[in-house]
């Protein structure tokens, strides 16, 4: 009946080191299924963290607690950094941290987070956040680690997985120069925040913003497929969002790259498995760094919990390019070295 | 029971046990075509449903290397992959179209007016949507699904949605030919193995009924070997018998006679000749009963194998006329007339009595059968054989009786039979003298044309120990 009852694992950071590994060292795994077995564990608990609790009343509410999905490799590793990131942000105010599996009990969930009392939740990834806003709980939270956009989430606080135009516009300037003109498609009812930015940035640095909007894949095929004709090489770049409700990943992005090869149109994407099928380079986030910006807008948001901090695009991302896709538009490949994840 | 009624009901069961074989093979034979036309039909059934399977497939895969190039909507793409599938056997109608039922790309003739057909009941699945005669329409949906779907950072996951059709007609051209080639074949076994079928269960009944003649021939031969062991023992009492009777009645009879020819010449003396003509007929009986009984003791004799042949020197002439003078009563009564010729050597070496006998036999026969004709007997003797023929122009034998008259007690049938008495000895044993000596007897007759008798014996007669010639036994006598 694992499946059927929440199952969360639950821990206190006392040292941020020890989130080094991903896992703390000090987290228990409770399991709350029917109420007679939530009943047992909560009666066992009582019985053999008396005395802690009765020391534990004077130590201070934890200002911030994560609710993040406990979830297997590659994501795991990342919630992993992300964790870490905060810890190293948070350390003094000790950040408890529940780990939520797929079929959790938003009341159990509610239930934890009522007898730790934190000012302000960090939430990580769609799971987390749907358990959260459906608990009923109104304790403050930020978003992390989800493609959330504010013209959807208007009164959300958080930092969104979308990359900030201003960021990508200097990476894409910095490896291919030559770059005149970006096509870029987006989703109006989603992305618009976006593309307000993106034609913000793209003017100050002396690029032109082509934009279309698309509502489905379909569209968003059309018109990257349109874009894909006339873009003209090494001058023009076509961007690829991270909004799967416009770009099929299997069936589009493998029929661009492919006319792309042919007519040496650069491609960017913020998929990292872009890369690896022949985008010039994609990005990725730096999830430490995210996890110092998830902290500090908590903490933020914990002083101020009555004032929503919005949400901001992904700053801190990093850069993952194709070394062959360069050298087949004769781009210099030798100052990419220094990048973690290279393709070749 | 009436025996009309018996009979019908002998000639129901025959008929139906007559025809029982008939029902059996006639039973195999509908069970085993009935087995091989259902087994047609269900590998028919197997392989519609299998081509059925492999053209929903052949959709399904149509539809899934369709929808990249649908997607980016590449109809110089979409027309490469319709020509793939265009080339698979059977396929006669490729359609590509989106989910408004709007063609993007088509080839060759729909047999059907798809889009109208199966508006608003289109699959999510690769299905046969629809089939008449000559085709099958199957139908797959073009699907996209969101690679992302699983992702913990995705706030949106994007169904699984359908974006397109793919339409299929596939011709039913291989099943018909399978049906052609399927059908015959299977009826062609299903006729050879009923052939089999029956073949054994023939071989089987013949079997059984083989195992039924060879035991009745086993008892029915028992039964022929008592049967000839008791006929031959039968056969054995009777000459025993015979020689017994007839040797006791021989005695009484010679003093029959001897009183007979006393009481004659006293007769004659006495002159009285009434008395004397009466005891003249008793003597002529008795002597023809005394030829009678040793005709029968004769032939008895030579059944058991106990005749023997005495061979002594005999003049020829002497033999002819010995045997002239008995017959010659006879001859002058019927008014015939005899000659005879002998040539060659006169004295010869056989066995006189039986040769006397032979002689007399067939001029007896010819005197017999002849009236007021001519009887010829020719003898001639040389170095290595003996020929007599005895030669008459009397009734003659027909020639399907011929072979019969050398038979013991067999007769010449004619229809005035009664007139000429006799027991049907006389050639049998004329015939086994003969044999014992080495030689035969043949005869040329013909109805109303006369008759000729030819006697053979080779000469010398030799005679080597004891040893049986023509089941007789004979005994070597010094010449």
């Amino acid at each position: 009946m694992d499946n059927s009852c929440l199952t969360v694992r639950e821990g206190t950071s006392e040292r941020p080191g020890n989130l080094s590994s991903g896992v703390p060292e000090d987290r228990k795994r409770l399991s709350q299924g029917p109420y007679y077995g939530a009943t047992c564990i909560v009666l066992i608990l009582a019985c053999l963290s008396a005395p802690l609790l009765a020391r534990g009343a004077s130590l201070p509410s934890p200002n911030v607690c994560v609710l993040y999905p406990d979830v297997g490799e590659p994501y795991a590793r990342i919630t992993a950094e992300i964790l870490n990131g905060i810890a190293e942000r948070i350390s003094a105010s000790q950040p408890c941290t529940l780990a939520l599996l797929e079929q959790a009990d938003t009341h159990a969930a509610k239930g934890w987070l009522s007898g730790r009392s934190p000012k302000v939740v960090i939430t990580l990834g769609r799971l987390a956040t749907h358990v959260l806003e459906t608990s009923g709980t109104r304790l403050p939270y930020v978003i992390g680690a989800l493609d959330i956009s504010p013209d959807t989430r208007p009164e959300a606080s958080g930092i969104s997985l979308a990359v900030d135009p201003a960021v990508m516009f200097d990476h894409l300037t910095k490896i291919a120069p030559r770059i005149k003109r970006v096509f870029l498609v987006f989703e109006p009812a989603h992305d618009r925040w976006l593309l307000e930015r993106a034609i913000k940035e793209a003017s100050a640095r002396g690029l032109e913003l082509r934009a279309e909007p698309a509502a489905n894949v379909l569209e968003g095929a059309e018109r990257y497929g349109h874009f894909v004709q006339i873009a003209e090489p090494h001058t023009d770049a076509i961007w690829l969002t991270l909004n799967n409700a416009i770009i099929d990943d299997q069936n589009l992005v493998p029929y661009l790259i492919e006319k792309a090869w042919y007519r040496k149109i650069i491609i960017v994407s913020n998929t990292l498995e872009h890369a690896r099928w022949g985008v010039l380079f994609a990005t990725y986030p730096d999830n430490r760094a995210l996890g110092h910006r998830l902290a500090e807008m908590a903490l933020q948001l914990a002083e101020h919990p009555e004032h929503p901090l919005g949400v901001d695009p992904l700053r801190d991302i990093k850069i993952a390019p194709n070394t062959r896709i360069m050298n087949h538009l004769g781009l210099p490949a030798g100052s990419t070295s220094h990048f973690e994840i290279r393709y070749d | 029971m009436m025996p009309g009624g018996s009979g019908h009901l002998r000639f129901q069961s025959t008929s139906l046990r007559g025809m029982l074989p008939y029902a059996r093979v006639g039973g195999i034979a509908v069970v085993s075509l009935a087995a091989f036309l259902i087994m047609s039909w269900l590998m028919y059934r197997e392989f519609r449903q299998l081509l059925i399977e492999q053209g929903v497939q052949l959709a399904e895969q149509f539809a899934h290397t369709s929808r990249p190039v649908f997607v980016v909507n590449n109809l110089d793409a979409i027309q490469k992959t319709a020509s793939v599938f265009q080339g698979y056997p059977g396929v006669q109608y490729v359609a590509v179209i989106d989910r408004d039922f709007r063609v993007r790309y088509e080839d060759g003739v729909p047999s059907v007016p798809t889009h109208e057909a199966y508006r608003g009941s289109w699959p999510e699945h690769g299905t046969l949507a629809a089939e008449d005669d000559h085709f099958w329409h199957f139908i797959a949906p073009i699907g996209i699904t969101d690679a992302e779907a699983n992702s913990p950072y995705v706030e949106r996951t994007r169904p699984g949605e359908v974006v397109g059709y793919v339409l299929l007609d596939i011709d039913k051209d291989r099943l018909r030919r399978l049906g052609f080639v399927l059908v015959p074949i299977n009826a062609t076994i299903g006729v050879v193995v009923t052939f089999l079928l029956i073949f054994w269960a023939k071989k089987e009944t013949l079997s059984a009924h083989a195992d039924v003649l060879e035991s009745e021939v086993r008892i029915r031969t028992q039964d022929a070997l008592a049967a000839r062991d008791a006929a031959l023992t039968a056969d054995r009492h009777k000459s025993e018998f015979l020689a017994t009777v007839t040797h006791e009645m021989r005695t009484p009879l010679h003093a029959i006679i001897g009183y007979t020819q006393l009481a004659l010449e006293n007769l004659q003396y006495h002159d009285d000749r009434p008395n004397e003509t009466k005891f003249k007929v008793v003597l002529k009986n008795a002597v023809q009963l005394l030829a009678l009984i040793n005709n029968i003791l004769d032939t008895t004799a030579l059944e058991a194998g106990k005749m023997d042949v005495s061979l002594e020197p005999a003049n020829l002439k002497d033999l002819v006329h010995s045997a002239i003078d008995t017959v010659r009563p006879l001859v002058s009564k019927n008014g015939n007339q005899l000659e005879h010729q002998i040539n060659g050597q006169e004295m010869i070496v056989v066995d006189k009595a039986k040769l006397q006998q032979i002689l007399t036999n067939l001029l007896t026969n010819a005197a017999k059968f002849t009236h007021r004709g001519h009887i010829l007997l020719k003898a001639e003797s040389t170095e290595t054989q003996l020929c007599i023929e005895i030669s008459d122009t009397g009734i003659g034998i027909p020639h399907d009786q011929q072979a019969l008259i050398f038979q013991p007690f067999r007769k010449v049938e004619i229809d005035n039979a009664h007139k000429y008495q006799g027991t049907g000895l006389g050639l049998a044993i004329s015939q086994a003298f003969c044999g014992l000596m080495g030689g035969a007897i043949t005869v040329k007759s013909s109805v109303n044309a006369g008759a000729t008798f030819t006697v053979t014996i080779p000469l010398p007669v030799r005679l080597k120990g004891d040893r049986h010639i023509d089941g007789a036994r004979v005994s070597e006598r010094a010449v």
